[in-house]
């Protein structure tokens, strides 16, 4: 099979992503995160699942729970830092991906889907 | 003050016109992150302790992806931080290739390489889709009837890298037409039996 690009397997992630069914919950929707980006680098990818080496195994990595950071004056919505980027998960299951950028809440979206409810991240 | 708050300080002296932004996790003992700007140039840091400096390019940086570099001590990270956000250096990636797609770099198709390695296409497949189940003089001579030489590295838990020293390969027999060597250096595809087993 011919090599699959990191930007590919991006794509694939958000394609995935956006055509499963909104998340209700919090934990609904990490879960989404975490099983379709574990499923397409286990397809796609050819490197093994090692979190222990995300730093230089070359394979993608969904955020981790100790990677969260505050979000000020947003009770209803968590912040997960990687390195260029800031996922937000909203109480209600809805998911935004942001480039990084000094204030997390300005970053450019690269993601962005509503939760079951139908309210986006920002509208929280 | 940590140490990503320490190499926050020492950047900020030596490139007083960059931006610099710790972003602090909830939990304080979970990687730290700071991001430092120059113009049209931001540079992350990820920072654990124990575990060095990992840095990056914002730029091209895919959602997922480990840092671009990991760099072990502070007064390396700061000098590195500096020279990115300062010059138009690139972060070095070392680029990953499978084995099918180094054979491919070296513009060799599967036959080919199998015939160069006097194994059939089928064990060459087979390797090259489970090559950690390998022995490492099969994927030495694999990789050496590419023209490349196999090197292994040990990653410590603080993301020092070390190539480890495994001992010379076979001396080189020279092939009468072209002048190089161009045999395996190892059995490829034929494990002897032994009682144990894998």
């Amino acid at each position: 099979m011919a090599p699959v690009s990191k930007v590919e397997r991006l794509e694939e992630f958000f394609r995935r992503l956006r055509a499963l069914a909104p998340a209700q919950t919090f934990e609904e929707a990490w879960q989404q995160i975490h099983e379709t980006m574990n499923q397409v680098e286990e397809e796609l990818s050819g490197v093994p699942y090692h979190p222990a080496s995300w730093r230089t195994d070359g394979r993608l990595y969904p955020p981790q729970r100790d990677s969260e950071r505050s979000v000020p004056g947003q009770s209803t919505v968590r912040r997960f830092r990687s390195v260029a980027h800031n996922t937000f998960i909203g109480a209600n299951g809805s998911i935004q991906i942001r480039k990084a950028a000094a204030d997390p809440l300005e970053g450019e979206v690269l993601f962005s889907k509503a939760g079951a409810d139908g309210k986006e991240v920002m509208e929280l | 003050m940590n140490q990503l708050e320490r190499l926050r300080s020492c950047v900020q002296e030596r490139v007083p016109d960059a931006t610099l932004a710790v972003d602090e996790p909830l939990d304080r003992g979970a990687p730290w992150m700071l991001d430092a700007a120059l113009r049209d140039r931001t540079v992350n840091v990820e920072w654990r302790r124990y575990h060095g400096f990992g840095i990056s390019l914002h730029e091209g940086h895919g959602y997922g992806e480990g840092p671009d570099e990991v760099v072990p001590d502070l007064g390396a990270a700061v000098d590195r931080v500096v020279q990115l956000l300062t010059t138009d250096t690139d972060t070095v990636v070392p680029p990953r290739l499978s084995l099918a797609q180094l054979r491919r770099r070296a513009q060799l198709g599967q036959a080919d390489l199998a015939k160069r390695l006097k194994v059939s296409q089928a064990v060459l497949s087979r390797i090259e889709k489970n090559p950690v189940r390998s022995r490492l003089a099969t994927l030495r001579a694999i990789v050496h009837g590419l023209g490349a030489q196999l090197e292994v590295r040990a990653i410590l838990s603080d993301d020092r890298a070390f190539t480890l020293e495994l001992g010379d390969p076979p001396p080189r027999r020279r092939s009468p037409e072209s002048g190089a060597d161009d045999r395996p250096r190892g059995r490829v595809g034929r494990r002897r039996r032994s009682g144990g087993g894998r």
